[in-house]
């Protein structure tokens, strides 16, 4: 070769090479060590706190559960990790087909609005991430099955009321057990109702049954006051009409005791001194009757009947004979 | 070393280089392989992990999804016994149980899935046509055939998937039920009838009740009265009768003075101002009147 001017890249290759060469020993001491750095440094993997992985040698899981942490595998692409955060629990929503809520039928064939969230834990992640493809869309349509299964024998009235937890409950454990059926390798944290509600249609006539039910109850409520009401009254007039009784029972007697008493005074005097006593009382008796009454004398030896008008108290004259000598009228005491 | 031998080995070498890893390859955890041999499949089928086989073009690999895969239908309208239109949503769980016979059958996904919805269309069009409205939606959990249905779909499509293609039906799931779209306006009529009512069921209800708690008062009223008239009267009557027991035992001492009393008294008591009286004159009080 003739010594051309050749270019100085070409002559720098060279050289290098030269040099390269001539150091081969060392340099390929060096060499291997940084290999070695490089492979270690591509062996080394860490599991975040909360999460889980997978270890996959040449395509084949040989650690479905590595633990958070410092870890070695191999190098060069013959190891792969998978990791997720098997500690956090994933929220779902379960949309419909159409639109945000699913429409359902319920037992006593009405329509419901329903919007589902389930939420869930990756149990098994060796199963989640290879045993099953989309394990998500599996929750999902699980989860939906067992809401379904629910809300056809439910009538709409518990769907809306009563029953929402217990449906949350019942869906849960039946969507649990088919998913364990399966296989899937979560478990079911929560399934909850965030909305249900009528059609917007006959919302209306829903708000009207519970105002119904709220009437009604008022009306009961309001019965059962006034009846309170009417029976305390009623007791009250009772006991009035006792005490009344006793009282006049009591007054009674009181007349009863007095005039005795005052009977047995007179009767006192009477035996002390009969006929002046009996006397005494009758000329007071005629006194008093004979100031107030009007008196007509009879002279003896009249004509034997006389005509009296009695003035009846209504003013109009009952014709009245009486024939003197009989035996009526005021006796003779 | 000549030239020529130079390039040989050189274009050998490269020629192993590209051909050689060919025959080592890796099955991954979510798949099985089959091997074919100028198109033939080999027996044998293929875990996770490294395997080795003659260099392409002798020997291909064939991949095949050993998971268990999802199929969600597109809901369907069907025919209940009682001829009533109904909307069944379903989907299907399903694996290959058999690479070799799927590859041979069906070989894609999308062939798979084809094949699955017009059984699972024919089985669960059938099993619907079944039974009456009331095995799908019904307030007594007892009559409800939801599963059994889906079961029996199941099992049926599996027949044939099974035997023709080497797939294995885990489960046929309906996991929706509803009335066809156009039947809406109908159902929230009947909705909006049937809550009328019972709202004036309600209410007729309480009002019954408020007239029967009306009644139960008002009859207990008229009890409480009656029993404290009873109750006055006897008081009455008790004192009434100690009262004339005081009186028989005073006048009793001397019933002739009480006779006299008494006629004294009921003289004075019934004589007022509008009393005549009629005297004959020669009795002993006419004297003393005349006198005055």
């Amino acid at each position: 070769m003739t010594a051309e001017a050749q270019p100085w890249s070409v002559r720098a290759i060279e050289a290098g090479s030269r040099w390269m060469i001539s150091r081969r020993r060392k340099l390929s001491g060096i060499g291997l060590g940084i290999v070695a750095v490089f492979l270690l440094s591509q062996s080394i993997y860490t599991v975040e706190n909360g999460s889980s992985a997978a270890l996959l040698r040449l395509g084949r899981v040989i650690d479905s559960a590595v633990p958070p942490g410092l870890h070695f595998h191999l190098p060069l692409g013959i190891d792969t990790v998978a990791a997720r955060r098997t500690d956090e629990v994933v929220r779902l929503e379960i949309l419909g087909d159409t639109a945000p809520s699913l429409v359902l039928l319920t037992g006593d064939e009405n329509l419901i609005d329903a919007q589902l969230v389930v939420q869930y834990r990756i149990l098994d992640l060796g199963r989640f991430l290879f045993g099953v493809e989309e394990p998500e869309e599996q929750i999902r349509n699980v989860v939906r099955t067992a809401f379904q299964h629910q809300i056809s024998v439910s009538s709409v009235e518990d769907v809306l009321t009563s029953a929402k937890a217990r449906l949350q409950v019942e869906s849960r454990q039946n969507a649990q057990r088919r998913l364990d059926d399966l296989g899937v390798g979560v478990v079911l944290v929560s399934v909850n109702l965030s909305a249900v509600a009528p059609p917007a249609e006959a919302a209306s006539a829903f708000r009207q049954v519970s105002d119904a039910r709220a009437e009604a109850a008022e009306i009961v409520n309001r019965a059962r006051a006034a009846s309170e009401q009417s029976l305390r009254l009623a007791r009250g007039s009772a006991d009035q009409d006792r005490q009344q009784a006793s009282a006049a029972a009591s007054a009674r007697r009181s007349e009863a005791d007095g005039a005795a008493r005052r009977f047995e005074q007179l009767l006192a005097r009477r035996i002390v001194a009969p006929q002046q006593t009996r006397d005494t009382l009758k000329f007071d008796t005629f006194e008093k009757i004979l100031s107030r009454a009007e008196v007509v004398l009879v002279p003896p030896g009249q004509a034997r009947h006389i005509e009296i008008n009695l003035l009846s108290r209504d003013g109009s004259e009952v014709p009245f004979e009486k024939p003197l000598g009989s035996s009526r009228g005021p006796e003779r005491p | 070393m000549n030239r020529r031998l130079r390039i040989v080995l050189l274009v050998a070498g490269l020629g192993a280089g590209i051909i050689l890893p060919t025959s080592v390859f890796s099955i991954h955890q979510t798949e099985t392989g089959i091997v074919t041999r100028f198109g033939r499949p080999l027996a044998g089928v293929l875990g996770p992990g490294l395997h080795v086989k003659a260099p392409w073009p002798i020997d291909r690999v064939i991949r095949v999804d050993a998971r268990l895969l999802l199929f969600d239908n597109e809901p369907t309208e069907m025919l209940t016994l009682d001829r009533k239109n109904v909307v069944i949503d379903c989907f299907l769980c399903w694996r290959v149980e058999d690479p070799l016979r799927f590859t041979q059958t069906v070989g894609t996904r999308s062939q798979a899935e084809a094949r699955l919805l017009d059984l699972a269309s024919a089985a669960l069009g059938a099993a619907v046509g079944s039974e009456p409205m009331e095995s799908f939606i019904n307030l007594d959990p007892s009559a409800v055939r939801l599963d059994e249905i889906s079961r029996i779909a199941g099992t049926e499509v599996n027949k044939v998937a099974s035997g023709s293609f080497g797939i294995r039906v885990e489960s046929l799931t309906i996991n929706g039920f509803n009335l066809p779209p156009q039947n809406r306006a109908s159902v929230i009529e009947r909705m909006r009838a049937e809550r009328a009512r019972i709202a004036t069921a309600y209410r007729s209800e309480g009002e019954e009740e408020a007239m029967k708690i009306e009644a139960a008062a008002d009859a207990q009223r008229e009890r409480i009265l009656a029993q404290a008239m009873a109750e006055a009267e006897a008081t009455r009557g008790e004192g009434e009768a100690e009262a004339l027991a005081v009186f028989a035992r005073a006048y009793g001492k001397d019933p002739e003075f009480y006779r006299f009393l008494r006629t004294l008294e009921s003289y004075e008591r019934t004589i007022d101002q509008d009393t005549t009286i009629v005297l004959e004159a020669d009795a002993q009080l006419s004297e003393a009147l005349r006198d005055r």
